[in-house]
């Protein structure tokens, strides 16, 4: 139904996405844990 | 027999016209569309309230409102919301999707089907007819709790009677639906090959014919109350003011999963659309489903534990409350693992689809911090029960009726919706929506109380912020209507498949769908359906 | 599930509209005259009026459809599935008066005269000390604002003897549907004349009750929760069985026209579904406000 290369694309295109939202995420969190270091 | 059943259909596409089309009409499609036209309309009429709600709120002290209107203002936006727009649009959304996805020619009951639309209109001018009246609008909030809601002036009659009206039609509604999908269904479709959506839609008429007549039967005591001087809820005759609570959310929580249930349904079907992959662990959705709405009616007296409930009550209630996260979970888990691995693309209705999921749970986590007894003796009528119910309702129940409507737009219409437009109402809409509510949930853990036009002054920061995310919600809304118009009147023609990934019968008839479908029952061969 | 039939979808009908205008009629007419405007009285007749042309109306369609044929048997299961969700609707409806009734006695009563709570209980010591839990609670918490009546409606006099009506009715609508089983006509009306008579036999010992717990016994409305639960529900019940009556009537005047038979009588049934579950509420009527 669906040629596997599009799929294969997507996947790749996604792959990028996921690194890029991980990134985001753990730096997010990183400055959580820093604004509370400096806090205390 | 077939020929005479035949007697309405001359050709294929006939339909009648002119204003006979829409007041007579016994078409899903037409009716389907009229309620997604109405629910629009009171989305703005209550989303108008909630802009006056912001504004009054936008600094500390009264500007714009007196009090007594800004109460009405909070109650009706509540009952428009809830009974307007949000219900009216999952019916509409079902009208014009179940008999497409089970292969039936209409819904089982078409002229019943048009009069649960029709009291529509009517019940809302008699409920919107209050705001001119002496007394002005019903201004107790809209659970209505003796014996505040027993001060309504003129309006009082009138709102007993909307909700009346309002109940009449919703459980036609129901019965219309139960009726279309377990007499309806194309032959081969089984129960457990359904789209979910359908399965969320039967599960939620359920609950509407066992709620809906307990809030008729509550909201008649509360007449008798009023006129004719019974004393169900007041104690000085016997009766207790608490009673009204318990049979009011008896009703009331169910309604809750009323609302929720088609928005899961809508992403249970976009989700896998988008990711390229049939949804994962569809029967223990339809299991997850069906708990939930059973164990709906066994938490009602979560939403009163400050009022005074013997203890035993508050442990079971919070107990049974609890229970609900399991079978909520396994639908989030669900979710995600179908996005797992997927080779997703993110179209304007995924991306409300995802926003849902994320936006959803956090919604149900703060409905469980608000379900254990002790601390909701701090939450109880605070500003983070607003935040709470406005993620699950704006950014879980509404989102999800976004994404419908751009899922299923192409199908309507013909016409591809402008994916750019699209995508920046997406971005706009989430952005606003948590600038205004997420600021609340400080503002209500600080114990700034709901319902009340003023505010201490230390509030007054997160609550500037709030509004001008509500402005900037209400705003971005202006974009869906133009974005909506603008896909019926034109654009890039749809083909009957509008996404590559979806799967189900409604992608088998063309875009736009004709006025009749399925007259005969559709073959059904197994790569056809949403979940073979 | 589905049969090979082409289902039959009505064209466009007025009747929906109609009958939406005559609800709604019936409600601003209602909502008017509470808030005395006098005129609002005219405007529920009306309504009401509106209602009754509407259902003979739509009704009167439904029925030529029927005889002419156009109802498969996919359509009469709709209707079935149809009637029988509103009765469980109708069931979640008395539910909640019953629900009220079961918390006044359990609940509300018993808190009121100072139980739970280990005894310590606001209301009772502040409100009204002297308050003691009762049933049939014939002294009000605050009498001054409720009526105090002198006696309640026993349950082996009048109520027992509707319970033994309301149940051989039951009887006679089910020997009618056995005489349309065996295409018996005349039997078939004979036996719907029969349950027709004593549902109204039934209401008229109903309105002799409510004479006269208003006139000997100053029971009414404003009678605390006992009064209130009472009227309520056997009020919506008496209703009810007005509805079923006059809807059997009409079956009846329907199989004296010979429009049903042993395959095709789904209007019959669904009368006699409806006039089932009235004489089920009966029952707990008759078990949990008159007798325990």
């Amino acid at each position: 139904m669906k040629s596997s290369n599009t799929k294969a694309k997507i996947n790749k295109k996604n792959k990028r996405l996921a690194i890029i939202l991980g990134i985001m995420a753990c730096s997010f969190y990183g400055l959580f844990v820093l604004v509370f270091a400096i806090n205390d | 027999m077939s020929t005479l059943a035949q007697d309405t259909h001359h050709d294929h596409d006939h339909k009648p016209t002119g204003l006979k089309r829409w007041f007579f009409s016994t078409n899903h499609k037409d009716i389907g569309t009229l309620y997604l036209i109405f629910a629009l309309t009171m989305f703005f009429v209550g989303g108008g309230m909630a802009m006056i709600i912001r504004a009054e709120l936008f600094q500390p002290g009264l500007q714009f409102v007196d009090p007594q209107f800004y109460n009405s203002m909070v109650t009706i936006h509540a009952l428009v919301m809830i009974f307007g727009a949000v219900m009216p649009a999952g019916v509409g959304l079902a009208n014009w999707m179940i008999p497409l996805m089970i292969g039936a020619p209409d819904m089982a009951l078409p002229r019943m089907n048009n009069m649960s639309f029709w009291i529509l209109p009517f019940a809302f001018a008699l409920l919107l007819s209050t705001i001119f009246m002496q007394g002005g609008g019903p201004a107790g909030g809209w659970t209505m709790y003796p014996p505040l809601v027993l001060q309504t002036g003129e309006a009082f009659p009138f709102l007993i009677f909307a909700i009346h009206f309002l109940g009449i039609s919703s459980i036609m509604g129901a019965i219309n639906i139960i009726a279309t999908v377990f007499n309806m269904r194309a032959p081969g479709m089984s129960l457990m090959q359904m789209p979910l959506f359908v399965w969320t839609w039967v599960i939620t008429s359920f609950l509407l014919i066992a709620s809906l007549p307990v809030l008729a039967g509550a909201v008649t005591m509360l007449l008798t109350d009023k006129y004719f001087g019974t004393s169900f809820f007041n104690a000085a005759g016997g009766g207790d003011p608490v009673l009204f609570q318990h049979i009011f959310w008896f009703f009331g929580h169910p309604e809750v999963y009323i609302l929720a249930l088609p928005a899961f349904g809508i992403v249970s079907s976009i989700i896998p659309t988008f990711s390229r992959k049939p949804l994962f662990g569809y029967a223990s959705m339809v299991y997850a489903t069906a708990s939930i709405a059973i164990l709906s009616f066994f938490v009602w007296a979560h939403h009163m534990f400050t009022v005074g409930l013997p203890i035993k009550g508050e442990l079971f209630f919070m107990y049974a409350t609890m229970l609900i996260a399991v079978p909520t979970g396994v639908k989030v888990f669900n979710w995600v693992a179908t996005m797992w691995k997927g080779a997703m693309t993110f179209e304007t209705p995924m991306l409300f689809a995802i926003a849902f999921v994320i936006l959803f749970t956090i919604g149900g986590f703060s409905g469980l911090m608000l379900g254990i007894t002790p601390v909701d003796f701090q939450y109880h009528d605070t500003y983070f029960v607003v935040a709470h119910f406005h993620y699950v309702l704006l950014t879980g129940a509404v989102f999800a009726l976004m994404a419908a409507v751009y899922y299923w737009l192409p199908k309507w219409t013909g016409y591809m919706y402008d994916e750019r437009l699209g995508k920046i109402h997406f971005w706009l809409s989430t952005i606003a929506a948590n600038v205004l509510f997420f600021p609340q949930h400080f503002l209500g853990l600080a114990g700034m109380p709901r319902r009340i036009p003023d505010y201490n002054i230390q509030f007054a920061d997160f609550n500037m912020i709030s509004s001008i995310g509500g402005f900037a919600y209400g705003l971005t809304q202006l974009l869906f209507v133009y974005i909506v118009i603008k896909c019926a009147l034109g654009g890039k023609k749809s083909k009957a498949k509008s996404w590559e990934g979806a799967r189900g019968l409604e992608w088998t008839v063309p875009s736009p769908a004709p006025f009749h479908t399925f007259e005969t029952p559709p073959k059904i061969r197994k790569e056809m359906l949403e979940n073979g | 599930m589905a049969s090979q039939e082409v289902y039959y979808v009505p064209d466009g009908s007025k009747w929906p509209i109609i009958a939406t205008l005559a609800i709604f009629t019936t409600f601003l007419g209602g909502a008017v005259w509470f808030n005395d405007g006098s005129f609002g009285k005219h405007i529920l007749f009306v309504g009401l009026a509106l209602v009754a042309y509407m259902f003979y109306g739509w009704f009167k369609d439904v029925i030529k459809e029927s005889l002419a044929g156009k109802y498969s048997k996919q359509v009469d299961v709709s209707f079935r599935m149809g009637m029988g969700w509103f009765i469980v609707s109708e069931v979640m409806f008395f539910a909640a008066f019953f629900g009220a009734l079961y918390y006044a006695r359990e609940f509300s009563i018993p808190w009121l005269s100072g139980e739970g709570n280990g005894g310590h209980n606001g209301t009772h010591e502040f409100l009204w000390p002297a308050f003691q839990a009762a049933w049939p609670m014939n002294v009000m918490p605050d009498p001054s604002r409720y009526t105090e009546y002198t006696g309640v409606i026993p349950a082996f006099g009048v109520p027992a003897l509707n319970t033994t009506l309301l149940l051989s009715s039951g009887v006679t609508v089910t020997l009618a549907h056995w005489a349309l089983q065996k295409n018996n006509n005349k039997q078939l009306c004979t036996w719907l004349a029969a349950t027709v008579l004593l549902g109204i036999v039934f209401l008229g010992f109903q309105i002799y009750e409510y004479v006269h717990a208003h006139q000997a016994l100053d029971l009414t409305l404003k009678g605390g929760i006992y009064g209130s639960t009472f009227y309520l529900l056997t009020g919506f019940h008496g209703f009810h069985v007005s509805m079923g009556a006059l809807m059997l009537a009409i079956i009846l005047y329907r199989s004296l026209k010979g429009h049903f038979s042993k395959k095709d009588h789904f209007a019959f049934e669904a009368v006699a579904w409806y006039w089932h579950f009235v004489d089920v509420v009966w029952l707990g009527l008759f078990i949990f406000v008159y007798w325990i």
